[in-house]
């Protein structure tokens, strides 16, 4: 596949630029919380919450809201599914960037 | 734009980053080595700064709960805690040996450094370096026990001092990497731009 058709076909959910440093850290950890997606990403709450929903729906990630004591907390972590899209997603990106530095224009 | 490996290694030592938890025990060690809190086996001032120290661990751990959030760590619980048990044993089989022989290196400080050194390699990457520095730190004064002797310091002290400051000093660029690397909240950084 030529370089230009691999960015193409790069996953834009996984892509863009928020959605991908919350699986990046996913990837990193078991599960985190919302607040610390919150701190990681300085997004609002409101763009936050969008964009996990999108996640959770694509069934990347698993939302779970418990209590911690009498706080309520919203934990997220990679699904299967979700875990190894991101290492896909990595492998492809490495792949072009090696790719990349390597094309010359005929 | 977001630096993605530092994203990744934020998260993934987020528990290792919490620097305030170890500066109370760095600085009851730095004590200890000054005679501050007594001679060496006087309970009276060492233990209740011992567990306040222990105390403030916790405390520090639920500030940056409240402040930063929670990660659960990748279990690896079992390895960790058989490493820190290999680390006690290897540290307590040293200091026996260096009360015993006159040799011309500390053994207590090389496992002392080794420990600095290890914390920079399984905790740490380019992000930790300061691990590393504060390692051959420690090396250097390991290296140099008849020095000290000549000096009239007592080396246990130098190094148990030594040791503590590193760990307050580890423990507050910890604390600043990750307090550089998580934002504000919104709502904060608006407050913050108004005021």
């Amino acid at each position: 596949m030529a370089v230009f058709e691999e960015i193409a076909a790069l996953d834009r959910l996984i892509h863009e630029p928020a959605r991908l440093a919350i699986l990046t850290a996913l990837s990193a950890c078991h599960s985190a919380d919302f607040l610390f997606l919150q701190r990681l990403t300085g997004l609002t709450k409101g763009n936050l919450s969008s964009h996990l929903s999108k996640l959770e729906e694509a069934g990347l990630v698993k939302i779970e809201k418990q209590f911690v004591g009498k706080v309520p907390n919203t934990q997220a972590s990679l699904t299967a599914r979700g875990r190894a899209a991101i290492e896909r997603h990595w492998q492809r990106l490495e792949t072009l960037r090696s790719d990349a530095q390597r094309w010359k224009p005929s | 734009m977001y630096d993605l490996q530092r994203v990744r290694f934020v998260t993934g030592q987020f528990y290792y980053l919490q620097g305030l938890r170890i500066v109370p025990i760095g600085l009851y060690l730095v004590l200890l080595a000054t005679g501050w809190l007594g001679r060496q086996g006087d309970c009276t001032l060492q233990l209740p700064a011992l567990l306040l120290a222990l105390a403030l661990y916790f405390v520090a751990g639920r500030y940056y709960e409240r402040r930063f959030g929670r990660v659960q760590r990748q279990s690896q619980r079992a390895a960790e805690a058989l490493l820190v048990l290999v680390a006690l044993i290897v540290f307590l089989a040293a200091n026996a040996i260096d009360a015993v022989g006159q040799l011309p290196v500390s053994l207590t400080g090389l496992g002392m450094a080794s420990f600095l050194f290890a914390v920079y390699a399984v905790h740490g990457s380019r992000y930790r370096q300061h691990y590393a520095i504060l390692g051959v730190g420690m090396l250097v004064l390991s290296l140099l026990p008849l020095a000290w002797k000549q000096t009239g310091l007592s080396l246990d002290r130098v190094l148990l001092g030594a040791f503590g400051l590193a760990y307050v000093v580890g423990g507050v660029l910890d604390h600043l990497l990750l307090t550089r690397t998580l934002k504000p909240l919104p709502d904060e950084q608006t407050h913050d731009q108004a005021a």
